[in-house]
Order: C-alpha cells, then structure tokens, then sequence
C-alpha cells in the first residue's frame, strides 16, 4: 500500500521512490491539499478584512454615519483585496499546488471584479451620501489626498475595462500585459497614499504598519516575481533540442537542460515557455509537457498552431535558448490516486494525456486505463501511432472518436456522447478517475454527462487553459 | 470540479466582506 510519505516523495519529482497501489481509492495528498487550500482561503480572507478588525481596535476616532463608514470600509477591503491581487497572480507553486494554479488565476480574475466594484463605491457612495463632496473628484481643486485616490480609481477603472474588452480592442497580450501591471502599481500606490494623507484611521503608528506591511508585501511581490524569479530562472537554461511536427497541424518541442538537472514535473503540468536570450522577456505561453515524467532531462511541449505565437512554432531553430517556470498545474494522476483512469481528449488536449500515459507506460503500471479522443479526422489524432504502440505496453483500452470519419471506419464516430461514455466506462469502470481536457465546451459537456451518470464530481478532472 | 469550487469560494468571499462592509459601518455609526 502506498502511504502519504511516498505519495508526497512522488509529488515533486518521479524518482524511484515512487510505488504504485492497485487496491487504495482515497489518496492522503488529496487530503493534505484539501487541509492546506482551506488554511490558504482563510488566510486570504483574514488578510482581506484585516483593515476593518483593524480599525475597529480602540483607540478608534469618533463615529460617522452609516453610509460614509460603510464607503470607508469598501475602500478599505477594495485596497486590500487589489494588494493580495499581487501575490494571488504571482504563480507561487506552493500556494497554487492545493487548487491548481489554473484556478489561482481564475479566482483572480473573478475576485478583481469584487476588488474594482468596492473600489468604485467607494467614492460613488460617499458622493450620494454627500454631493459636496462631488469636488474632490475635480483634479485641479482637489486637495492632494482626493488626487491620489483619483488616481487610483482611474488606473482601477482602466485596468479593469482593458481586461475585459482587451480582445474586443485587438490589443496584444504582451502590451496589455505590461499595461496591467503598471495599472496595477499605480492603482495600489495611488489608493495608499490616499489613505495616508486621508488619515481617518491611521492615527495610530501600528494601525499605519498594518498598511506599511501590505505596501512592503506589494514591493517584496514585485521584486521577486520580475527580478528574483528570472535571475534564477537564467541560471536554468534549456536548448531547443528538437522540433518536430506532429499529426493534428502541432509541433513537440524537445529541451535539453544546460549545465542543470533538468525540470522535474508531474506528468499532466505544464509550464510557461520563454524563447530567446532572456527570461526577462515579456513573450512567455503555457504549454503542457507532453513527455514522460521520468525523463526530466528530456522535457517535451507540444503545441498546437492556433495564434500568432504558436503559428511560428515550426520556425524555431534548434539551439534556441529557452527558459520554463514551472511546472505548475493540478491535472495529474499523480494528484488523484484510484484503480485506473479514465482520460477523454478533445484535440490537442491530448498533450497532458500524452505525458501521463508515458509515464505510466514507463512506470509499467499494472491497472486498467481508458482513453476516449476526439479529433476532427484520423489523421488529426495527434500521437496516434505512439498510442496504438502503448496500447502493447500498458492495460489500455483506445477508443477514437472521429467527427469526419473515412468511409470504412467501423469505431466510434461524431462526438464524444453520454450512450458512448456510458457503454464505455461508466459502467465498466465505476471506481476511476477521469481526466478530461480538450475544447471548453466538451469539457463542459462531457462533466455534465458523467455527473448525470453517476459519477461523482470529485473523480472528474479537467484543465482548463484561459490564461491568456 | 476544482473550477465549480473556485467559483463557490469567490461567492463564499464576496459574501463574508460584503457583509463585513455593512458590519463595520453599523457598528461604526452606533
């Protein structure tokens, strides 16, 4: 039987510690994720409303009505949620590790729109509670306390309107990222300043180092995510080994580490790619690996030809420097242990599919694994040969689901529906766990199907790449 | 899964501060 310390010895690196158990269906490190992504929220809570349980400590200044306190405390839990914005967008692999880091920023997305609308009631809720107040909107007459948090507002409302209307306005991702970072600064800094020369409830000096601490803690995340993380990341070159074109119009980048031990990953995470001299550079994807864990000197990205980006892939010279942070991401066996697994692909959502199956290929895994993928035609199967060979190696039943299949294909074809999940696994193999990753919408689909069917939401698992 | 709980966690925090928002104002203007 595995235990939680050999589990956890395996989750970092895939070395020879690594056993495998046929029989146990509740894994400890699904345990220990759920305990520390719970102590996580709680923190994240604390540190958002610390600013009220704060203010609310005697000696406290005179009481105002209602409605200005409740403006105040919506700045208040505005500003502190945009400084924890910092570190929640900061890819920290460790705090990422009990939700996925695909999550970490979902919630930061989700979250900043809470953060922008305090923001915005704040000065909007004091003006209707007083509508003499409208001047210190005026930059010219204000006082500097009311510029300041003018400017804040400002940089909030651009931020958030460039993060939601940055395709609508063609704006490229490299810009309008480093625009969002910047936004970002001047949002904060402008809303601190405005609370220091404001004053209201800083008049004591450890109430001020409540928010000196958010400040040293916005300065400390920023030095370490742009300055610290590509220093280290330099010392850790890879070189383009190869690139080779794959069926389904994508490519398998091959990295050789220099002068270092490689990237050591779950089978299933991804990282993000820097091509060229510097991983300074602002131009950094995510990519899945798509090699065996076990080769962390050898790590593999395939990548489909879909934008600007990825459209150049095939012109990558071999010998180009490379850099990769990571890995990262939550979508790996290796999280989930269970009698065998069940993994559904759409597309290229083959790729971290294609890595778990290697490596459980190379682990001579004993049980029982399905795979279901979908593609548009049987020469889109990206790795189609290599599965078929693996096929020999592990207890792995294929079903390819080709929506145009050619005139004497006897298998599945269309979509992938419930009758076919159903006739295919559900009942066969109740107890797996199911890895899904493809198009949005099939994953969507496909977890309302399983559900429907029975199967239980925490068995279902899915990446869902909208970084970007 | 881990996206639905995302999304339950985001309601789950909006909630806790918006009612620690009225919290703090009613207690403030007593």
């Amino acid at each position: 039987m595995i235990g939680s310390s050999s589990l956890a010895a395996s989750a970092g690196s895939d070395g020879a510690r690594l056993s495998v158990s046929t029989t146990q269906t509740s894994s400890p490190l699904r345990h220990r994720h759920r305990l520390t992504g719970t102590l996580w929220t709680l923190l994240y809570l604390g540190l958002a409303v610390a600013p009220l349980v704060v203010a609310l400590v005697p000696p406290a200044p005179p009481g105002r009505d209602f409605w200005t306190e409740v403006a105040v405390a919506a700045g208040f839990v505005g500003l502190s949620t945009m400084c924890l914005q910092f570190a929640v967008s900061a890819r920290f692999r460790h705090v990422a590790a009990p939700f996925g880091i695909d999550v970490v920023l979902q919630f930061h997305r989700q979250i900043a729109i809470f953060a922008a609308v305090l923001v915005i009631a704040h000065p909007l809720i004091l003006i209707a509670d007083e509508p003499s107040r409208l001047g210190l909107l005026d930059p010219f007459s204000a006082p500097w306390r009311a510029r300041a948090g003018l400017i804040g507002l400002l940089a909030v409302l651009i931020l958030t309107l460039l993060a939601h209307l940055r395709r609508r306005v063609r704006l490229r991702y490299e810009p309008w990222r480093v625009s969002h970072g910047l936004l970002a600064v001047a949002a904060v800094a402008g809303a601190l300043i405005h609370i220091e020369l404001v004053g209201h409830y800083l008049d004591q000096p450890w109430k001020r180092a409540l928010w000196a601490a958010y400040t040293a803690g916005v300065v400390g995340l920023l030095v370490q995510v742009r300055i610290v993380r590509p220093l280290l990341q330099r010392r850790r070159p890879f070189r383009v080994e190869e690139v080779r074109p794959e069926r389904g119009r994508a490519w398998t980048l091959t990295l050789r580490p220099q002068k270092h031990a490689g990237v050591s990953f779950q089978p299933g995470q991804f990282a993000w790619l820097t091509l060229g001299r510097s991983p300074f550079a602002i131009e950094q994807h995510p990519f899945s690996f798509s090699s065996s864990a076990r080769e962390p000197d050898r790590p593999s990205l395939t990548i489909k030809e879909l934008g600007d980006f990825t459209g150049r892939i095939g012109e990558i010279e071999p010998g180009t420097t490379a850099f990769l942070e990571g890995p990262h991401g939550a979508f790996s066996i290796d999280r989930y242990e269970g009698p065998g697994y069940v993994f559904v692909a759409g597309g290229i959502g083959i790729t971290p599919i294609m890595s778990m199956l290697r490596t459980l290929a190379d682990r001579r895994d004993p049980r029982h694994h399905e795979l279901i993928y979908a593609a548009a035609t049987l020469d889109d199967l990206t790795f189609r040969e290599e599965i078929d060979e693996l096929a020999g190696v592990l207890d792995l039943d294929i079903v390819y689901v080709p929506s145009r299949p050619p005139a004497d294909w006897q298998g599945e074809s269309g979509r992938i529906t419930p009758e076919l999940l159903r006739r295919h696994v559900v009942d066969e193999w109740p107890g797996h766990e199911y890895f899904v990753c493809g198009p949005r919408a099939m994953m969507d689909a496909i977890e309302r199907d399983l559900v429907a069917h029975g199967v239980p939401l925490d068995q279902i698992h899915t990446e869902r790449f909208a970084f970007a | 899964m881990r996206h639905k709980l995302t999304t339950y966690v985001v309601i789950a925090a909006v909630t806790a501060a918006t009612l620690a928002i009225l919290v703090f104002g009613l207690v403030r203007s007593l």
